[in-house]
C-alpha cells in the first residue's frame, strides 16, 4: 500500500518525507478559502495556477491529483466573488462538488481551463471530481474537461453512497483513480456529523463499503481513501483491499510520525476552518 | 404480491371503515405526538397515544399492527410541551439525534415510550415495535435489553434509514429482528445525499433500486417480512415489483407521482 500527501493549500517547497508516493488530493476549495475568494476573481485564478504548479514541479514525476472545489453553499456565500448566493437550510445535503459546477458551468469551465493550461506542462498534473451521484454525473464532467482541452489523467471520488453503484460505469469512462472520501461517506452512512458521538470511520458498515468498493474495482484502477484519517483506519487499509492512502498534511505527524518540525504549515487547516467559520457567523449576524 | 398498507401520522378513526384498520401498516411515533404538541415526557400524552395504540391494536386484530418509536427532530421539538431535556438547537437536524440516537442518549425519556407500548401489549398480543435509525448491533442490542426489562410482549424490528444499517443487516437477522421497513424517503436522503429539496431527490434513483434489491436478498435468508414506506410513488413500485416486497405502506393512498426535477438519471447501473 502507498501513502500519498493530501493538501489544503499548505505551501510545500519539498516533499515532506520520501514514504510519501505523490499527492493525492489537493482540495480546490481550501485554495479559495485561504484567500477567500471565489473562483471569478482573477486574482483566484491566478493563486490556483501558481499554487498547482508549484506543487506539481516539486513533486514532479510523481502524480499530483487536483480535486475540483467542493464547498457547502454557505462557504460559497461568504467569498469576494461568488456567483450565487444560494440559502439551504441543510447545506450539507445541498449543491456540494459537481452538483454546483455543473449546475453554474461557466464557473466551472473557468476551473477546468486552469487545470488543462497546466496539464499542458505537467504531465503529472491530473483532476478528480467530487460528490458523483452517478455516471450520469460524470459524463457531464468529462465532457466539459473534454472541452477544456486536458489530456491527463482523471477520477472520481466516492463518498455518496450512491456511487457505489456506477463503480462498473465509472471505469468504463476511463477513470484511473478512484478515492473513497471518507469524511463524508461516514456522515451519510452513518448519519452523523463529523465530531458527534457515534461518528465512527471504523465502522463495520465502513468497511463493508470499501471492501465492495475494491472487490468491484478487482485491481482494475488503483483504489484510495482519502479524509482525516486515524492511525486505526490506516491500519485497516489494505486488508479491505485500498492501494493507496492520502494523509492530509495536518495528519502526518500523528499518522505517519513524520517529525513535527519538518511540518511547517501544520496549522495551515485549523486557520483556514477558523477563518471561514468566522466569516459564516459574521455573515449571520448581518457583519458583512 | 405486495400489498399495499397505509402509514398512521396522527389520532386518525375512521368510525366503522373495516377497511382502514385491516391496512394499518405502521403507526409513527412522532406524528401522534406532534399532533398533541406534547412529548412522550407528559403523562397524558402517553395515555392518549396508549388508548390510541389499544384501540387500533383491537379494531385490526387479528392483523397486527407496528408502531415505529419516535423520530423526531430538534426544530419539531421547539413549543412542544416537556422537552425540557431534549436537544432542539441542531445545525444539521437530519442527522446526529435521529430515532433511537435520540432515545438512547436520554434513555429515562425513551424508556417511558417502552413501557408504554409494554403495557399495551399485556393486553394486545398483536402490538410490535419498529426502531428507526438504528446504525450498529450495540444500539439495537440496547433497545432490545430495554424491551426485555419492560416485559414487552410483541416482535421487534427495524426502519432502515441509513446505509449502515443495510450492510449489518445479517447481524441484525441474527438479533431477531421479524420485520424490515424501508424508510424510502430518509434511506434516499442519505444514500444519494441530498434532502428532499434537491434536484438530486429521487426515490426511484437506480442506486435506491439497487440496494433495495441487495436488502431483498440478504432478507430472503430469514422468514421476516420486508416492506418499504414513506412517500412511495407509482414508479418506484413499478421498478422493485420484481423484489420480494411484502408490504408498501404509504403515506398517500392512491400513491402520488413526483415529478423529478433532474429527471430520469440515464440506466447505467452496473449492481451492487
Amino acid at each position: 500500500m502507498n501513502y500519498f500527501l493530501g493538501l489544503n493549500s499548505e505551501p510545500i517547497k519539498e516533499i515532506p518525507d520520501p514514504v510519501l508516493s505523490g499527492v493525492g488530493l489537493i482540495r480546490g476549495e481550501y485554495l479559495c478559502r485561504y484567500l477567500e475568494e471565489y473562483v471569478t476573481e482573477n486574482s483566484c485564478q491566478i493563486y490556483i495556477s501558481s499554487y498547482l504548479s508549484e506543487i506539481a514541479g516539486t513533486f514532479d514525476p510523481f502524480e499530483v491529483w487536483y480535486r475540483t472545489t467542493e464547498f457547502s453553499s454557505e462557504e460559497i456565500n461568504v467569498l469576494k466573488g461568488a456567483d450565487h448566493k444560494v440559502m439551504e437550510p441543510q447545506s450539507l445535503f445541498g449543491e456540494r462538488g459537481v452538483r454546483r459546477s455543473l449546475k453554474y458551468k461557466e464557473v466551472f469551465e473557468i476551473e477546468l481551463g486552469i487545470v488543462s493550461q497546466l496539464s499542458k506542462t505537467y504531465g503529472n498534473l491530473n483532476i478528480i471530481f467530487p460528490f458523483v451521484t452517478d455516471a450520469r454525473d460524470l459524463e457531464e464532467c468529462l465532457s466539459l474537461l473534454s472541452k477544456s482541452g486536458f489530456n491527463n489523467k482523471y477520477g472520481v471520488m466516492l463518498e455518496i453512497p450512491s456511487a457505489l453503484n456506477f463503480i462498473e460505469d465509472f471505469i468504463s469512462l476511463g477513470v484511473s483513480n478512484i478515492t473513497i472520501g471518507l469524511n463524508d461517506l461516514t456522515t451519510f452512512m452513518l448519519g452523523v456529523r463529523r465530531g458527534a458521538p457515534g461518528y465512527d470511520m471504523n465502522h463495520k458498515a465502513i468497511y463493508a463499503f470499501i471492501s465492495k468498493a475494491a472487490n468491484t474495482i478487482n485491481k482494475r484502477v488503483p483504489l484510495s481513501v482519502a479524509g482525516y484519517l486515524n492511525e486505526e483506519v490506516v491500519g485497516n487499509c489494505e486488508s479491505l483491499g485500498v492501494d493507496n492512502v492520502i494523509i492530509h498534511y495536518s495528519d502526518l505527524n500523528r499518522v505517519l510520525h513524520i517529525p513535527a518540525e519538518k511540518l511547517e504549515y501544520s496549522d495551515r487547516l485549523k486557520d483556514i476552518k477558523r477563518l471561514t467559520k468566522k466569516r459564516i457567523l459574521d455573515s449571520k449576524d448581518g457583519k458583512i | 404480491m405486495a400489498n399495499v398498507l397505509r402509514g398512521i401520522k396522527s389520532f386518525d378513526m375512521q368510525g366503522d371503515n373495516g377497511s382502514f384498520y385491516n391496512d394499518i401498516g405502521l403507526i409513527y411515533g412522532e406524528g401522534l405526538v406532534k399532533e398533541l404538541n406534547q412529548f412522550i415526557t407528559i403523562d397524558d400524552c402517553r395515555q392518549k397515544i396508549k388508548e390510541y395504540i389499544i384501540e387500533l391494536c383491537k379494531r385490526a386484530s387479528p392483523n397486527v399492527i407496528w408502531y415505529k418509536t419516535i423520530d423526531i427532530m430538534g426544530y419539531e421539538l421547539k413549543g412542544m410541551e416537556g422537552v425540557e431535556n431534549e436537544k432542539i438547537e441542531e445545525e444539521y437536524y437530519l442527522i446526529d439525534n435521529r430515532g433511537v440516537s435520540r432515545g438512547l442518549a436520554n434513555q429515562s425519556t425513551f424508556n417511558l415510550e417502552l413501557k408504554m407500548l409494554s403495557e399495551v401489549s399485556e393486553v394486545c398480543s398483536n402490538l410490535n415495535v419498529l426502531f428507526p435509525f438504528v446504525r450498529d448491533t450495540y444500539q439495537l442490542e440496547k433497545c432490545i435489553l430495554m424491551l426485555q426489562q419492560n416485559n414487552f410482549h410483541g416482535k421487534f424490528g427495524i426502519a432502515i434509514d441509513l446505509l449502515a444499517t443495510v450492510f449489518s443487516l445479517e447481524d441484525f437477522l441474527s438479533m431477531g429482528i421479524q420485520n424490515i421497513t424501508i424508510d424510502i424517503d430518509h434511506f434516499t436522503t442519505f444514500t444519494l445525499g441530498a434532502d428532499k429539496s434537491s434536484s438530486y431527490y429521487n426515490t426511484t434513483h437506480p442506486s435506491i433500486v439497487a440496494f433495495i434489491e441487495y436488502i431483498s436478498q440478504i432478507k430472503n435468508k430469514a422468514a421476516v417480512e420486508l416492506n418499504i414506506a414513506g412517500d412511495i410513488c407509482g414508479l418506484l413500485i413499478t421498478k422493485t415489483e420484481h423484489i420480494n416486497i411484502d408490504n408498501y405502506i404509504m403515506d398517500h393512498i392512491p400513491p402520488i407521482d413526483i415529478p423529478y426535477e433532474r429527471g430520469e438519471p440515464v440506466e447505467l447501473f452496473s449492481g451492487a
